[in-house]
């Protein structure tokens, strides 16, 4: 029966246009734009237009995918927070902000100024959404159609705390409970004149990252527990950093946090999920020591390593010997690149910058070094502290120390047996 | 920017038993083998002891076979003339030794149904005991992990698709997720599989805990040379490809048999002053005919 061709359309259509067309009279057209061998999905679409609907999906939010071009969501407000911005040179005053429904929170950006107020119920027609470094965003445009939802029902929503090892560049009203691990004032010099600024380190179960606030609060003290309402995470040195401004706020929380006050080993595989961290700890083995490393030149002036002592920018210079290991580290979830300075290769390997010299001129050969770096080294299983930094050059691991772990081997066999019940 | 495949810890065993080819569409898409236990592996990384080594090649196109073994079985490594470092590798190592091997994951099928694994390397270096015991423990681990994901993966009755995630919905990696689905169409008998290879994993753990003998501790890095200076002259020779030696790959290639770079400049010196070889520049050695 023809009905049955078209019963799925129909009930799609009529979710789009509910009360303002029947389904005979939507029957009617699909079934004329058929005829004229228009595509269904593009009868679809004109026939919702033609009865005033728009063609939104509606869906939960936990259910939007980054395909998702057109919803419709009622949601609760949790947070809206003006934001003046230059797109292309035109200033504009735009929203960011939270909304949630009982299935999921997201992250929401209007590109004018909506009535959206915090704490209200909308439900949302024509929301397109953005992913943004595996972030989904709720976008809304000119085109967003808003109502009102008379009651708060149905949602009970409350704004959850972002983990800092979620924690993505660029992620804006950013709520946190963690306990601030070091807080340290310092004066830095702005186009405004010289303004005090409060940097540390924050921590909750999950990870341990930076932050600088560009206003003092007292809630900003060595151990104690906060909860940050509003914050923005920019990248800075390779590591998202929580930016606390006017806009935020701090209170204080009597909610128990556990941080990860020590460096916490974990895989690489979970590791690359982040954009940044610090003092992480990995353990996994040499798979590679990259050309460039050993016994290097630099600039004087730049440090940029150099050949032929002449700088790409300073043109001929009077080099400067330094010492230092690219390696590859490969913990069979994942591979990032290993950096030691000069400090940790002599630390590690034995080599100082001038025994580095010493043997290069012995040995007439500028790769050296490198090569007996090679032989200790590949192969080799070795534990890393250090922050990691994940950005257009790949995944670098900068060690602050490392080690080549001595386990008792034996034991660990037998703990390994044992926990397999054999 | 492009990630860099994992290098996989699988025991040879694993790795001898695997007869899957997977590629990800395109010419240029990397290969991938899918072993029994779904490690769809492109790269490895493996710690054994050297048991052979054989230059099977022609005289201008070297072609090394070597054997690393582990408790389990032995990988067979195959070194072309592309992978330059390892005859220089092969032509010093020590036969047995500890070593560690990164390299590429290849399959070859002659057409009589055989099918034959095989490592390409792209580094290879001389390891000690210790590392060879924490590689079988590292090893032993992922791949009863491995195991028990097939496991999971099995007893699901999941459609391909829907393997994929829910076996990440269990923390299970993608890479792992994908290979597994694979795998268990794949291959037959596969639960009959799992639990010898489980036995096998725990007789290779097992062999961590046998009492070493001292002898073989002690001694991966010394090997007697009986006459360094004719061991020198002989490396000369081979690494001389038309422009001479680098001096730097003879310092190299003579530390795996102990020779310091002292002895070695005072061994060059003898053979110069008996008109054996001589420096044409710098840093390059050539023997004289
Ligand atoms: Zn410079």
């Amino acid at each position: 029966m023809i009905d049955d061709i078209y019963a799925p359309h129909i009930a799609e259509i009529k979710k789009a246009l509910g009360d303002r067309a029947s389904e005979e009279t939507i029957l009617a057209d699909l079934e004329k734009l058929v005829k004229y061998r228009v595509p269904v999905a593009e009868a679809k679409r004109s026939i919702i237009k033609k009865y005033g609907g728009t063609d939104s999906v509606k869906k939960t939010l936990s259910e939007i995918t980054a395909e998702d071009r057109d919803v419709e969501i009622t949601v609760k407000v949790l947070e809206v927070t003006k934001r003046d911005v230059e797109i292309r040179g035109v200033s504009r005053t735009i929203l960011t902000g939270i909304v949630a429904d009982n299935t999921a929170q997201l992250p929401f950006t209007a590109w004018s100024e909506l009535d959206l107020t915090k704490g209200e119920v909308v439900n949302l027609r024509g929301a397109y959404v953005r992913s943004w470094q595996n972030q989904i965003q709720i976008n809304l445009g000119d085109r967003c159609d808003i109502t009102k939802q008379d009651e708060a029902a149905g949602i009970k929503a409350e704004i959850m705390p972002t983990k800092l090892a979620d924690v993505k560049e660029h992620a804006n009203n950013l709520h946190i409970l963690s306990v601030v691990l070091e807080a340290n004032e310092q004066t830095v010099h702005t186009k405004e004149g010289d303004k005090t600024i409060t940097s540390g380190i924050l921590a909750d179960d999950t990870a341990k990252l930076p932050f600088t606030s560009w206003v003092q609060n007292p809630n900003l003290t060595k151990d104690a527990t906060i909860y940050i309402e509003n914050a923005y995470a920019k990248v800075f040195r390779g590591v998202p950093t929580i930016n606390i401004s006017e806009q935020t706020t701090i209170s204080p929380s009597e909610k128990i946090v556990t941080p990860v006050v020590k460096a916490n080993q974990q895989s690489v595989y979970d590791l690359l999920k982040r954009e940044g961290a610090i003092d992480i700890i990995i353990k996994g083995n040499i798979v590679c020591v990259r050309p460039g490393s050993g016994l290097i030149m630099r600039c004087p002036e730049c440090k940029r390593v150099i050949q032929q002592n002449i700088c790409r920018v300073h043109g001929p210079v009077a080099p400067v010997p330094d010492v230092r290991v690219k390696s590859v580290i490969d913990d069979g979830t994942g591979s990032l690149t290993l950096v030691l300075d000069a400090r940790l290769t002599e630390e590690l390997l034995g080599y100082s910058i001038e025994e580095a010299k010493k043997m290069t001129s012995d040995a007439m050969s500028s790769e050296v070094v490198e090569e007996n770096i090679r032989e200790q080294f590949v192969g080799k299983m070795v534990a890393v502290n250090g922050n990691m930094s994940n950005g257009e050059y790949g995944a670098i691991l900068l060690a602050e120390s490392a080690w080549f772990p001595v386990d008792d081997l034996k034991e660990e066999a037998i703990a390994l047996l044992k926990e397999r019940g054999v | 920017m492009l990630d860099r495949e994992i290098a996989w810890r699988i025991f040879a065993s694993e790795f001898n038993n695997t007869n899957i080819i997977h590629t990800a569409g395109g010419e240029q898409a990397p290969h991938y083998i899918i072993t029994p236990t779904g490690a769809r592996c492109n790269r490895l990384f493996a710690v054994g002891v050297i048991t052979e080594v054989e230059n099977i090649g022609h005289e201008n196109n070297e072609l090394w076979r070597a054997r690393i073994a582990d408790p389990t079985g032995a990988f067979t490594i195959y070194a072309g003339q592309y992978q330059t470092f390892s005859s220089v590798f092969f032509t010093g190592i020590k036969i047995p030794s500890f070593v560690a091997v990164v390299g590429k994951a290849r399959i070859y099928e002659p057409g009589d149904g055989r099918i034959y694994t095989s490592i390409r390397p792209e580094e290879l270096n001389v390891v000690d005991e210790y590392s060879r015991d924490q590689w079988i423990l590292e090893t032993a681990k992922s791949t009863l992990k491995r195991i028990d994901a097939v496991r999971l993966a099995l007893n699901s009755n999941l459609h391909e698709g829907e393997i994929i995630e829910h076996l990440q919905s269990n923390n299970i990696q993608k890479e792992l997720a994908i290979g597994i689905s694979i795998a268990i169409t794949q291959y037959n008998e596969l639960e009959q599989y799992l639990s010898e290879l489980e036995q096998v994993v725990y007789d290779a753990v097992r062999t961590v805990l046998v009492e070493k003998e001292d002898n073989v501790a002690a001694e991966p890095k010394q090997e007697e040379i009986i006459d360094s200076k004719e061991y020198v002259a002989n490396i000369m020779e081979m690494l001389d490809t038309g422009k001479g030696a680098q001096y730097s790959d003879i310092v190299d290639a003579v530390r795996k048999v102990n020779i310091t770079t002292k002895q070695l400049e005072s061994i060059i010196k003898e053979l110069m002053s008996e008109g054996r070889c001589y420096e044409p520049k710098i840093g390059v050695l050539r023997t004289v005919h």
